[in-house]
């Protein structure tokens, strides 16, 4: 990050090269055509959404206008104590997500913890995990008395065995910030990375101690990056689902999500619209957040990314690097190694959750990899992650350049229907999706699932070129255009040589989400379209967990080639001069 | 050209097809054979079942595709994922699914719905001296709806042998109510189509709100992960599980002997639990869905269902692979002569939700 910036004064006016701009056209063409784009990937499947609250049948079928949807929602106590219950669980969750992130992140960027590229790749490693076998093996951890966890614990301390509860508030609120700290990790990280440490270099000059730096440096300087993720992370805490569907009804605690889900394929007819409102309930709580997130940042600056480069000396923790690498590490064998551990001794056992040399077998390895339909779900899987995750990330770079480096008048509105595919539940919006994207010819192939991930990924992507793009100069910009550079010449010789790094984190968020998402897919897959996520979700629920946790770890590979595919490629073209 | 020629013939093929197939159901009284011929003209059918792709089903669907040469593409789903989708295809005039297979309650909800269509005389269905568990023409003779039975299963109790051991044990569903088990019992959330839901409704019907009262007090935890459960049982989680299928306590019979845990086949009666085959309206295919409703009642068929260790079958004449897991075959019937036509419709989801209340009253329910 730093090479790419030491030189970008004199790379601007080089980028330039004298020739007459031209980029005005594009640059009015390009917000309105991503507003259209994005209308119809997100507007238009929400819209099937908002319909289907006022319609007395699912969308498609006859029935008639009505406001009993709302009604009988509306009308409902039980509405308003799962929305209690799940700000209960989500609220400590994503603060509990949060500072982890936060912690790990600035430890790993801006301090001397060994080994700091290890434990990044452990982090990012535990974002790849699928949710419901990594479940699935807590409930053999953590289950009072009997679970594996508790057994150890009880062999080492008398009454251990009684301490850990996966079925509680508390079970579910460590789980869940277990499972989003890494996410939010990869949000906090680049933005750390890619703050002006002359900021901090002046501040402990002026006699502040580390602490303080932090505080009145690093975290104002974090807020974009803070709120974005944060709210994201709170999103995702009310969206979840196979956490407290399997850990929550043992200890009867239930939210909306599984509220969602009771509503929608519990009773007699499945009762989509009282679902769907349900669900706007939501998309409301996540908007009004959006909009104090705007009020926090409004007026403010947050440019730390400028045209004069410099890296700074790593904070020098003393003997508390060490201690930084073992909580870190420590986070990732507990909340990583172990459910990964399960998950590879359960696909060798003839039955899941049975571990004993006597059950060992390769017989669930055998037959995944000797079936054809398992080879063509990996090549599907392959492609459609690729193909989203590239397209994704175009749209959600050229997104977040509109809303954070132009005056448009219609960027907030744009930045706002971005978010709508992540502040509705999976289980809902898929819904939308399904019935905006039947009538396209499409329908029934590899790509409407491709346009849907892409559409799923814009909040996240976008978010994340966002926060890093809030940190970068006007100047550069600026420098290049006034020197006759063209919008086009511009973008591609400044922009995307800054963003390298937010590209490669944004497009391997991408891969991972549609690798791994299950809703979209398992509705608008065509019978003859495989996909991974749904193979394991199929399987693992309908009691084929060898099975579906070889699934799982095949799919967990496949992320991580991609990953570090990735990786390499974007090494090699780092190490490439600048033009 | 090639190509637009080539889609000019497959439309033409495609209309060919469709125009048999349309004649082939007009003529009612139409040999079999025609019917095979016209399904090896559409030369595919889309079989959209509940769970995931299993040994049986894609023996099944191998099988089928040697004897008549048709392709069987599998869509497996979800109830809800299947009737989003298979709903949406529909408006838009692209219904891609012929069949559907499921629990019985969810294809007489379609049958309810007239969603489906007749499917005409099966030889298989109609052919003497077959030792049925169930007429599979049960619901076609009593006038409701067009649901083929294809399979049957049964829910057992299944118990720890350790926290409940077998001298005081329940044998029965009513014992289940005695204050001894207070604390020992998981039971599967009754909502929506559940085993826990046909357990209340059953339970409440035999038995009354008192039976459930009592039951439910005993109750320690209930449970959504239905195929956990019964390990949960195995490793002493809970003492007691109401109430898993003969398909669900399979898995645990692969555990090393003695095994730590027993199957109660209830002396009140075994509650049987039908598997159902709907031919769907605008099925695309709707020959082949009917050649292959018929493969699925043969022995051969149906032996490959019971090969699969706790495989649900609806022919007495087969041979299943754990026998232990096949009381279902000849075990007595739960009191009222459960999975009558009413057990899978709206009826049952009102008999289960009388749970409800004391679900609530035991705090395991908000």
């Amino acid at each position: 990050m730093a090479t790419a910036e030491s030189s970008i004064g004199q790379r601007a006016e080089r980028v330039a090269g004298g020739r007459p701009r031209r980029g005005l056209r594009l640059e009015t063409l390009l917000p309105t055509g991503l507003t259209v784009l994005v209308a119809l990937l997100v507007l238009y499947p929400l819209g099937m959404v908002v319909f289907g609250t006022f319609w007395s049948a699912a969308p498609g079928q006859p029935g008639t206008l009505t406001l009993e949807n709302w009604r009988s929602v509306l009308g409902d106590p039980a509405t308003f104590e799962v929305l209690l219950t799940s700000l209960v669980i989500a609220v400590p969750r994503t603060l509990m997500a949060l500072v982890l992130a936060t912690v790990f992140a600035w430890c790993i960027a801006r301090t001397n913890t060994p080994a700091k590229r290890l434990l990044e790749g452990l982090l990012v490693f535990m974002f790849f995990l699928p949710e419901l076998p990594w479940v699935l093996a807590w409930m053999l951890l953590g289950a009072p008395n009997v679970g594996l966890l508790n057994q150890w614990l009880g062999a080492l301390v008398p009454g251990g065995e009684g301490l850990i509860d996966v079925y509680s508030y508390g079970g579910l609120i460590v789980l869940g910030a277990a499972r989003s700290a890494p996410v939010l990790f990869l949000f906090v990280h680049p933005a750390l990375l890619a703050m002006d440490a002359t900021l901090e270099e002046a501040a402990r000059m002026a006699g502040a101690s580390a602490w303080r730096t932090v505080w009145r440096i690093n975290f104002p300087l974090l807020l974009p990056a803070l709120l974005a993720s944060g709210i994201l992370s709170f999103v995702v805490a009310m969206e979840s689902f196979e956490i407290p569907q399997l850990l929550g009804a043992p200890a009867n605690i239930f939210v909306f999500t599984t509220r969602i889900y009771d509503l929608a394929y519990g009773g007699h007819v499945a009762n989509f619209g009282a679902a769907m409102v349900l669900a706007l309930i939501l998309l409301v709580l996540t908007g009004s957040l959006i909009v104090v997130q705007w009020r926090l940042l409004r007026g403010r600056a947050y440019t730390t990314v400028s045209g004069r480069g410099f890296k700074a000396q790593p904070l020098d923790l003393g003997a508390g690097r060490w201690v930084a690498f073992a909580v870190i590490l420590g986070f990732f064998i507990v909340f990583g190694a172990l459910p990964m551990v399960v998950l590879l001794l359960n696909s060798f056992m003839e039955l899941s959750g049975f571990i004993s040399w006597e059950m060992f077998t390769t017989q669930h390895w055998a037959n995944a990899l000797g079936r054809d339909d398992v080879l063509k779900s990996i090549r599907d899987t392959l492609m459609v992650g690729i193909a989203a995750a590239s397209l994704g990330v175009v749209v959600s770079l050229f997104i977040s350049y509109v809303v954070t480096r132009t005056t448009w008048g219609g960027r907030k509105v744009l930045d706002m229907m971005a978010w709508g595919p992540w502040a509705i539940p999976g289980l809902v919006m898929s819904l939308g999706f399904l019935w905006a994207f039947v009538w396209l010819p499409i329908y029934g192939t590899l790509w409407v699932v491709v346009l849907a991930l892409v559409a799923r990924g814009l909040p996240v992507a976008s978010r994340f070129f966002t926060s890093t793009m809030v940190q970068l100069s006007a100047e550069l910009e600026e420098s290049a255009r006034v020197h006759g550079g063209s919008w086009v010449r511009t973008f591609l010789r400044i922009w995307l040589p800054l963003l390298r790094p937010a590209v490669i984190g944004a497009w391997i968020l991408l891969f991972v989400i549609a690798v791994r998402v299950l809703d979209v897919v398992v509705l608008l897959a065509g019978s003859g379209v495989r996909m991974l996520s749904v193979d394991i979700f199929l399987w693992t629920v309908t009691g084929r967990q060898e099975a579906g946790s070889v699934l799982a770890l095949i799919q967990t590979g496949l992320v991580i080639v991609g990953y570090v595919a990735v990786r390499l490629i974007a090494r090699r073209t780092l190490q490439q001069p600048a033009p | 050209m090639k190509r637009r020629e080539a889609l000019l013939g497959l439309t033409s093929l495609a209309a060919a097809t469709t125009a048999a197939g349309n004649a082939v159901r007009a003529q009612g009284k139409e040999s079999w054979d025609q019917v095979v011929a016209a399904a090896k003209k559409e030369g595919v059918l889309v079989w959209s079942f509940f769970g995931a792709p299993g040994a049986a089903t894609e023996r099944q669907a191998k099988e089928f595709e040697q004897l008549y040469g048709i392709k069987v593409e599998l869509a497996p789903g979800r109830t809800g994922d299947f009737e989003a989708r298979w709903n949406a295809e529909r408006a838009a005039g692209k219904a891609s699914i012929d069949i559907r297979s499921s629990g019985s309650p969810e294809n007489r909800r379609l049958a309810a719905r007239n969603l489906d269509q007749p499917f005409g005389t099966l030889p298989a269905a109609v052919e003497p001296g077959v030792p049925w568990i169930l007429d599979p023409l049960v619901d076609v003779k009593a006038g409701n709806g067009h649901t083929l039975m294809t399979s049957a299963g049964g829910y057992y109790i299944l118990v720890n042998n350790k926290l409940c051991p077998p001298a005081g044990g329940p044998r029965s569903y009513k014992d289940l109510e005695d204050p001894k088990y207070k604390g020992l019992i998981v039971l599967s959330e009754p909502i929506g189509p559940s085993p826990g839901s046909r357990w209340a409704a059953y339970a409440w019907k035999a038995y009354g709100d008192d039976h459930l009262r009592k039951v439910i007090d005993n109750v320690k935890a209930l449970t959504r992960a239905e195929i956990e459960a019964p390990k949960q049982i195995a490793r002493g989680e809970y003492g007691i599980f109401i109430h898993p299928t003969q398909v669900g306590a399979a898995d645990i019979w692969k555990l090393p002997k003695p095994h730590p845990f027993r199957l109660v086949v209830p002396e009140d009666g075994v509650m049987l639990l039908f598997g159902g085959m709907n031919l769907l309206k605008d099925a695309p295919h709707p020959n082949a869905a009917r050649v292959f409703m018929n493969y699925v009642l043969t022995k051969s068929a149906q032996q490959i269902n019971a090969d699969d260790p706790g495989g649900p079958f609806i022919r007495r004449d087969v041979t299943p692979k754990v026998p232990e897991l096949a009381h279902f075959a000849t075990a007595k019937p739960f009191p009222n002569n459960p999975d009558t036509y009413e057990f899978g419709s709206k009826l049952f989801f009102e008999w289960s939700a009388k749970a409800e209340p004391y679900l609530k009253a035991a705090g395991l329910k908000k």
